[in-house]
């Protein structure tokens, strides 16, 4: 819900008639009584689509009354504090101008347009997408829709925004017509990817296919199209696509990453164990976002064989930066690989430990007990893909919004820390709403994941007791155990871990422990 | 104490506080039994020293008389990670020093000259050397610096303005890699020299910059292996 402007009491029948007239989407009002923008009177008085003229419109609101006039030079003010560098200064101006005249006033698309970039300048960046949005959706002044769509594509890819705003109200909704080559990409792509989630695939295509060549924005498609065939489980023609994106010389690490990230997935799944560990190994993504990276690679090295190495690559999900990664199989690879080294006291102690860890949520989900109550599922759900977006999104608008407070003393008096206080506290609760009817699902879903796992735990500890029965029962070997040493020099060095995380060590941990099944007489 | 037995004490106890300082940390790496399990780091070496050709200044302090600075200059061989071979240092102190005004005090207040005023030409010796420790440290908790340690035993000869003095030297040091070719080292050294009447040393403090010839021979470039887990 947005608002952008103040001073006029409307009903809600005349609100409804002035945005479907206007085509002021970005000016909606959920309840009647809300402050609403009316346009000014002595406006030239283009014919509307319905025949009725600005003044016709302007008189059935009333708003003519209530606005206080404010002439072009507290625009013209505002504009010059934005290029000194004052962007408080000129946020206050331009609201002066704006809360003093009508959406229809000569500068007022340029208002917004300089409001939009001293929010930007003071990161407010909810507030500068919402003026950018009016700016572009409105085009009153379409000679500035270029920059408004490439202010909000930067954005875009540096923080969190309103992507239903955005993504669905704004670029999906609306055909821009002629757009500069370099905000093609960018629009298409968009256009391609909410066709391909809603199902329209062939629309889709169309958009990917008007993407340049080489672009960042063509990679992305590129990428889009690999998950939509790896979706439909034709692996081949999803890996070509994805080697494809490799092979570029293309260097945005979002997209690289996240095709490695799946090419490492699909060769996992086709049991070449190896060839995926390689490619995890590839990816380059700051190590804070590799939780996912580290467990699928110790599940790739667990399979290998490769305890030592699994369990290093354990150790580095204990990470202080890990410590909020919902990860139950990090407790079942490390019973399995005590086990397959047949040290099943500490087995037994990996399961204990995913039990203090996990126990109290499955305990919460078998006494059915409000599971959005419990920290950990709660927690748990929170990382689901779909909600991590929208939980930064909020996490940003309450930074942003208790940051408005710094501004008290030049944006309190003429009412522009009210009306922005209001837009962040909207979407607050608009974000809030959306986030509790995702979580739910989410919520489930983790619950099902934790039951599954519990179920294997228990699998696990059991088999653990019987082989520790198996061993007793059995007859030790003379088979040689192989000696594990730490040289003391040599082309690598070797830092005993003792608790400090350094982050370039993350991927080179490696566990020493003797295999105890050396003297075990197996009964297979 | 004796002035000359007071200088050799202070000197060996600068030396041992360095030896010590950079050799305790080796205590706390226990490798321990391995069989209930221990998590190491394992990572290539980002520095590997190959053929080193070093030059530095240097500062000897504790002779009451003259202070000296002095010019050195290294050729060092790296057999590998452990072991080097320091085939020869030279430091040149000649016309580098500095009169502390106690001669012609002693002159002037008491009436008396010192006897034994000579005053050190350079230093020439060959070295082992021994690298022990390598590692890493956060500065300012922005940058991780790499490091290395090195323990110095060696023979030479101390040259004075009139004579030659055969000497043994041992000595600790400190290498801060700047990058795979160029290092900083901080060193000291105690030359232990036979003279005609007896035994004296001379404290050497020393820096310099070291570049690493033929380094690329030894370079592991592990974003070969793995790229981008640095951070």
């Amino acid at each position: 819900m947005r608002l952008n402007k103040v001073n006029c009491i409307g009903l809600g029948w005349v609100l409804a008639l002035s945005l479907a007239l206007a085509g002021q989407s970005s000016l909606a009002v959920a309840q009647e009584g809300e402050e609403v923008p009316a346009p000014a009177g002595d406006l030239p008085p283009p014919a509307d689509d319905d025949g009725l003229s600005d003044e016709e419109l302007a008189e059935l609101e009333g708003g003519e009354e209530d606005l206080d006039r404010v002439g072009p030079e507290v625009f013209d003010e505002g504009v010059k504090l934005y290029y000194e560098g004052d962007y408080v200064g000129a946020s206050k101006r331009l609201w002066d101008y704006m809360s003093g005249n009508a959406p229809g006033a000569k500068n007022y698309g340029y208002a917004e347009y300089f409001m939009a970039l001293s929010l930007d300048q003071l990161n407010l960046t909810h507030g500068a997408v919402e003026y950018y949005f009016n700016v572009a959706k409105n085009r009153t002044k379409p000679e500035l829709l270029p920059d408004a769509l490439q202010a909000l594509e930067v954005l875009s890819r540096k923080v969190p925004i309103d992507q239903d705003l955005i993504f669905k109200d704004l670029i999906y909704d609306t055909s821009f017509g002629f757009i500069r080559e370099d905000l093609r990409g960018f629009i298409e792509y968009i256009q391609g990817l909410l066709d391909y989630r809603n199902g329209f695939i062939q629309w889709g295509q169309l958009h990917f296919q008007r993407i340049d060549k080489g672009s960042y924005y063509y990679y992305k498609a590129r990428y889009v199209q690999a998950v939509y065939e790896l979706v439909k489980f034709q692996l081949e023609e999803s890996l070509k696509i994805f080697e494809e994106i490799m092979a570029s010389d293309f260097e945005q690490a979002d997209v690289i990453n996240k095709t490695r990230q799946s090419v490492a997935r699909i060769l996992f799944e086709q049991k070449k164990f190896d060839e995926a560990y390689q490619m995890y190994e590839r990816i380059d993504s700051p190590v804070e976002k590799q939780a996912s990276v580290f467990l699928e690679e110790a599940w790739a090295k667990y399979y290998q064989k490769d305890f030592r190495r699994a369990m290093g690559l354990l150790y580095a999900l204990e990470a202080p930066a890990f410590y909020r990664y919902f990860n139950p199989e990090k407790f079942l690879i490390k019973a399995l690989i005590y086990k397959n080294l047949c040290h099943y006291n500490v087995a037994k102690d990996a399961v204990a430990e995913y039990r203090q860890h996990y126990g109290e949520a499955v305990e919460a989900i078998y006494n059915r007990v409000d599971m959005d109550q419990n920290e950990i599922l709660l927690d748990a759900a929170l990382q689901d893909p779909a909600l991590i977006e929208m939980s930064e999104f909020g996490g940003l608008l309450d930074t942003e919004m208790g940051r408005l407070a710094d501004y008290s003393a030049d944006w309190g008096e003429n009412g522009l820390l009210d009306h922005l206080n209001r837009i962040y506290e909207l979407k607050i609760k608009d974000t809030n709403r959306r986030l509790k009817m995702k979580l739910d699902r989410a919520i489930r879903s983790v619950a099902e994941d934790l039951l599954e796992f519990e179920e294997q735990m228990n699998l696990l500890e059991y088999e653990i007791g019987l082989s520790i029965y198996k061993r007793i029962k059995g007859t030790p070997t003379q088979k040689e155990a192989s000696k594990q040493s730490v040289p003391s020099s040599g082309p690598q060095v070797y830092y005993a871990f003792d608790g400090e995380f350094w982050n370039d060590e993350l991927h080179d941990f490696r566990f020493f422990i003797e295999d105890r099944c050396f003297s075990e007489e197996r009964w297979e | 104490m004796h002035p000359s037995v007071q200088r050799k004490f202070t000197s060996l106890l600068l030396v041992s506080c360095l030896l010590v300082l950079m050799g305790g940390p080796l205590s706390a790496d226990d490798s321990g039994d391995l069989s209930e399990g221990r998590v190491y780091a394992i990572q290539d070496r980002d520095f590997r020293m190959s053929q080193e050709f070093s030059v530095g200044l240097a500062f000897l302090p504790l002779d009451a008389f003259y202070k000296y600075f002095a010019l050195s200059g290294h050729y060092v061989l790296h057999f590998n990670d452990l072991w080097a071979w320091e085939a020869i240092h030279v430091s040149f102190s000649k016309f580098m020093d500095i009169n502390t005004g106690l001669e012609a005090q002693m002159s002037s207040d008491w009436d008396v000259s010192a006897t034994d005023t000579e005053k050190i030409d350079y230093f020439i010796d060959t070295n082992l050397m021994i690298k022990p420790m390598y590692g890493k440290v956060a500065l300012f908790n922005k940058w991780v610096v790499y490091l290395e340690s090195y323990f110095l035993l060696g023979v030479g000869a101390e040259k004075f303005q009139t004579a030659w003095f055969p000497a043994v030297d041992v000595g600790a040091g400190m290498r801060i890699f700047l990058t795979n070719t160029l290092s900083l080292r901080f060193e000291a050294r105690e030359y232990i020299y036979i003279e005609e009447g007896g035994v004296d040393s001379t404290l050497f403090l020393g820096f310099g910059f070291s570049y690493n010839a033929f380094a690329e021979d030894r370079f592991i470039d592990r974003d070969s292996q793995r790229v981008g887990v640095r951070q």
